[in-house]
Formats: C-alpha cells, structure tokens, sequence
C-alpha cells in the first residue's frame, strides 16, 4: 500500500483523520509548498498560502472519499488558493493602478529567500508574468513533469485546452528570455 | 518524478546543479518547524473541536447559575420596593400592577383611583401613599 492509499484508506475509515492529516503533511507539504513558490514567487505569500491550504484540507479531509486521486485533490486545492491570492493581488494593483509585472519582478529581486544567476533570474520573472492559470500549467508540466491527464485533473479542463496553454506559455517565456538578451 | 523529490529537499537546494533549476530558498529548517506547526496546530483546532459539544452545556449551566444567583442577590420586593407608596398600594389592591408599568409614560392618576376616591374605599393610610406618589409624580413631571 503506497502513501495515497494510506491517506485514502484512514479518511474513509472515519475518526482517523489526524492520522491522515499527518500522513498528508509529511508526505506532500514540501511539493505543495514548491508548487505554490514556483506560482507566486515570494516565500512569506507561499507560506501563507501553504498554510490556508492545509487548512483547507483539514477542513476537508473528513468528506474525502477519493473521488480523485489523493495528490490531485491536493494540488487542487493549493492551485485555487494560489490562483486566488494571484487574483487579489491582481485586482489590488489594478486598484493601486500599480503595474502588477513590475511588482512581480521587484519582489523576486527583493527576495533575500531568492539566489538565482541572470538567466534563472529571467527564466524566473518570466515565469511569474505568465497569467496564473498559465503558469499554473507550465509550472506543472516543466518543474514538476505532470502527464496532462494528471495536470488535467487538478486544474479540470481537457488536455488539448491545456497543450494550448503550455504552448502559449511556452511561447511568451521564449520571447521574454529573447528580449532580454 | 524521481528528479522532482530531488528538488524537493533543503539538501538538493545545495547541489549546484539543481540549485540553477531551483533558485528559491527556504529559511532554515523551515520545513521541519512547518510540518511540527501544522501537525501541532491542527490537532489544537482537533481538541478544540471536540471541547466544543462540552464547553456550550457549561457555559449555558454558568450562564443560568449567573441569572440564579443575581435574582436571588437581587430582590426588590425585600429591598428598596417595601418603602414605595405604589408598591403598597399595588399590594393592597388600591393600584393596579399596569400603574408601575406606566409609571413614567403618562400618569393618570385621577383616572387609576377613581373608584376608589368615589367610593371612599380607600383608606386613610393609602390615601397618605397616593397623596405621596401623587406629589412625587408632580414634582417629577415639573422638571420636564
């Protein structure tokens, strides 16, 4: 029995969902965490946001039934709460009328949690302009190595929609390390 | 899958190769502290959940204990409310109860003893009450 059968198992068997929570959280708080950093940049947001996440499954683990797999109800969650917090920032800068790109890249270069050369730098702030859903899809499939079929169950979508966003994604990440050079 | 786990641990975060493909870092044992936090945390929010079904019948007993003893600390028939002229009119039946309830709206009290000034069944004493409420009252609406 592997780890997701594990965690499946003691959520459906009631009254051991502090075991299964535990499980979750030395099985996949590292990879969530990679997950929501490589989406949003800044360490002290992805804490906050790996932190909501977690609450989140708590809240949830008691209704978990594996109708998904138990890594895609994970990365689920930690996507769509990413994709929010993304969403609110996006709509405070619209209201700040700050440029959103540009506090994206200041925050990475002001990031003391942040140690990478030129080219990782531009790979970086290019990633993080992608728009969220995006670079939610890039993230998964470059960093991460998902198959679509697993990039489509946790972001839903058909797979020809999300080959589409990791081409568009692919293509505007290209043009920003060309414009850079 | 097998290069992501390598990503994945504060350790790879060293090796020069991957630390190109992964330039983030973490605060030191963050991931410990994180995992000790969130185990910790939650099974806090686990206790306090099911504190919850106990706690709400004791401060429910707490609250009817309050309620009990401020009636029994407070009186107002053994206290203050003996030496009120009304209250002794209510109790001998020359007033009646509604009279208290209207004490500060507007106060007949013509109207409230008319039966018993016409009959002449009030007696001396109470007569003495209503003439004391009576002024009471007057001096309280002279002020307004």
């Amino acid at each position: 029995m592997n780890t997701d059968e594990k965690i499946l198992a003691l959520c459906q068997e009631g009254g051991k969902e502090t075991e299964a929570f535990n499980f979750i959280v030395d099985e996949y708080s590292e990879r969530l965490y990679w997950h929501i950093r490589r989406m949003i940049g800044s360490h002290e947001d992805t804490n906050d946001i790996l932190q909501e996440t977690f609450i989140k499954i708590w809240k949830n683990i008691s209704k978990f039934r594996g109708d998904s797999k138990v890594y895609s109800w994970l990365y689920r969650i930690a996507t769509n709460e990413a994709l929010n917090f993304l969403r609110k920032k996006k709509l405070e800068s619209f209201l700040s009328l700050d440029n959103y790109e540009g506090i994206v890249e200041e925050n990475l270069k002001g990031d003391s949690y942040f140690d990478g050369d030129k080219a990782v730098e531009a790979l970086n702030n290019a990633v993080l302009k992608l728009p969220p859903k995006q670079r939610a899809v890039f993230n998964l499939k470059y960093f991460e190595e998902k198959k679509y079929t697993e990039i489509s169950e946790i972001l839903g979508g058909s797979i020809g929609s999300l080959k589409a966003s990791y081409h568009h994604a692919y293509t505007k990440i290209t043009k920003s390390l060309t414009d850079t050079d | 899958m097998k290069k992501n786990n390598k990503i994945l641990t504060n350790e790879a975060l060293e090796d020069p190769i991957l630390k190109k493909s992964n330039p983030y870092k973490v605060p030191d044992d963050y991931f410990m502290d994180l995992k000790h936090d969130l185990k910790f945390g939650m099974a806090d929010t686990n206790t306090r959940r099911h504190r919850i079904p106990v706690l709400i019948p004791a401060i429910a007993a707490c609250a009817v204990l309050v309620i009990w003893a401020s009636v029994l600390l407070y009186n107002p028939t053994a206290s203050d409310l003996t030496n009120n002229p009304l209250i002794t009119l209510v109790d001998e039946g020359y007033l009646n109860s509604s009279f208290i309830d209207n004490m500060y709206a507007e106060i007949d009290v013509d109207e409230n003893f008319s039966e018993e000034i016409n009959t002449g069944t009030l007696s001396a004493e109470a007569s003495e009450y209503l003439k004391e409420a009576y002024l009471d009252n007057d001096y309280f609406y002279s002020n307004y």
